[in-house]
């Protein structure tokens, strides 16, 4: 196939116009963007055109339209770095984000099938279930539930609070380090009980992070899932190649 | 010890218990799962909440619904490895899935004001505009779109980007990549995309953007790709 200089596609030029345009402008989050027939003028493209290009983006949330008022630019959605939930919180802190959480439920269980292989251990092993909501700036955005092995790490929950982080409990007490890990990034859809925690409608697409971390030697630390809201949230990697 | 009530303690929750029996293999890819009033019985749940447990994995490709006939396990998606996500790839496979790669356009372009300012370009400057669909075993799972600048790759035009890889081709002309920073969205997806990948109503997109770097720190190519949520999944490996 010969390739020729061929114009840029309308739609598609308009989309990066607009894109560009938030940028170079560096407009900030809920600033209106000049009307249709403005941006039509000094882009030269028709109205369609420009309307299906803003409908893109309110589509991929980078803008947003209020009824009879006009498209505003919408809150960059927060990083999540694929380096695992210690990684975003750290990010989230040192953005000057205030960070919340609140423990729905924490007690000791006997670990399933899934739990005991994720865990690596003998099925109805005596393990810590935690639930968590965490809430960013004052808006919930995550459930988290993690699995922690009650007998090699025993009172982990009598440390573990509102307050407190895990990772410092797991240095100071046991003297382990979480050093590496694997993620699973997919995607799930709010169950009623999930939607009314997270304040969001029935059914809107979450993502689903699940992993488990390893300590300095190669141990299971701990198991976990976490449900975080894709209206709120990006999951960002840096690979070194 | 902090406790809070709930009507419904979260681990109950049937998508999740449902999931795990699929991974573990009581239900097995291939056969139908116990009927939505066999499993309102036996979990002592409304059929609503059943519906709604049933309809997020559905949703998410795991079960497939089948007019009169039940919901069926499909088993694992595919997963991507993020960081194995290096640009475009020539036919493969990945684990059991045969991906295949139908180059649909190959062009210069200006540059424009998007790429102008990513790449460091004047507007007028031309660019190469790849885009390809994506198919694992047949059925069209995504459509990447990648973006460089002429000056890195002078002759990408006579070279097909459905049988080499971008590392390879980068190779060929002695660049090194060095590293590529990725954001990976959800999305519902424009009615184009979600025409052209046939995604079924409520599954949810996949955007995944990549800009790539050499060892100057300078952006070398950007890709675009808007994959079926319900068709793959990605891994990353961390470590510290």
């Amino acid at each position: 196939m010969n390739t020729s200089v061929t114009k840029v596609q309308p739609g598609m030029e308009a989309i990066e116009k607009l894109e560009d345009f938030i940028k170079v402008n560096r407009l900030k989050p809920h600033t209106r963007i000049p009307c249709e027939k403005d941006l039509c003028d000094l882009w030269g493209v028709s109205r369609s055109t420009l309307r299906q290009a803003v409908d893109e983006l309110v589509e991929n949330g980078i803008l947003y339209r209020v009824l009879n008022k006009g498209v505003y630019v919408a809150e960059p959605r927060y990083p999540r770095d694929m380096a695992g939930v210690e990684a975003m919180v750290r990010d989230l802190v040192d953005q000057g984000n205030t960070l919340s959480k609140h423990i729905l439920t924490m007690e000791q269980i006997e670990a399933n099938k899934q739990i005991a292989r994720k865990l690596k251990v003998r099925l109805g092993t005596r393990v810590y279930e935690i639930v968590k909501c965490r809430k960013v700036n004052g808006v919930p955005c995550t459930i988290e539930t993690t699995y922690i092995d009650a007998e090699r790490y025993p009172g982990f929950i009598d440390y573990y609070n509102e307050d407190t982080l895990m990772a410092p409990i797991f240095e100071e007490h046991y003297d382990t380090y979480q050093t590496s890990g694997t993620e699973h990034i997919n995607v799930t859809y709010a169950t009623q009980d999930e939607a009314e925690i997270l304040e969001i409608e029935n059914g809107t697409p979450l993502f689903y992070a699940s992993g488990v971390v390893l300590d300095q030697n190669g141990e299971v630390v701990m198991f976990y899932k976490q449900l975080i809201r894709s209206d709120k949230f990006v999951f960002v990697a840096e690979v070194e190649s | 010890m902090t406790r809070t009530d709930y009507k419904m303690p979260i681990y109950l929750q049937l998508r999740e218990i449902i999931r795990n029996k699929i991974e573990d293999g009581e239900y097995m890819p291939g056969t139908a799962i116990p009927s939505e009033n066999k499993l309102a019985e036996t979990f002592g749940i409304n059929r609503i909440t059943i519906r709604n447990a049933v309809d997020a994995l559905v949703n998410e490709g795991l079960l497939r619904r089948v007019q009169g006939k039940g919901v069926f396990v499909i088993g694992k998606k595919n997963e991507l490895s993020i960081e194995e996500h290096a640009g475009f790839v020539g036919d493969s496979f990945r684990n059991d899935t045969r991906v295949s790669v139908k180059e649909l356009q190959k062009s210069g372009r200006e540059a424009g004001n998007k790429y102008a300012n990513l790449f460091g370009l004047e507007l007028e400057d031309e660019i190469y505009y790849i885009r390809q669909m994506h198919s694992m075993n047949g059925t069209e799972t995504s459509i990447e779109e990648f973006f460089i600048p002429k000056k890195i790759l002078p002759s990408l035009d006579s070279i097909n980007s459905s049988v080499f890889t971008f590392r390879d081709i980068l190779s060929f002309y002695g660049i090194k990549l060095e590293k590529m920073k990725q954001s990976l969205r959800i999305i519902k997806g424009s009615a184009k995309v979600r025409k052209a990948l046939n995604v079924p109503e409520g599954v949810a997109v996949f955007l995944l953007e990549c800009d790539f770097y050499n060892e100057k720190n300078e952006v070398i190519a950007h890709s675009i790709s808007n994959i079926r949520s319900d068709m793959q999944s990605f891994t990353v490996n961390m470590h510290k």
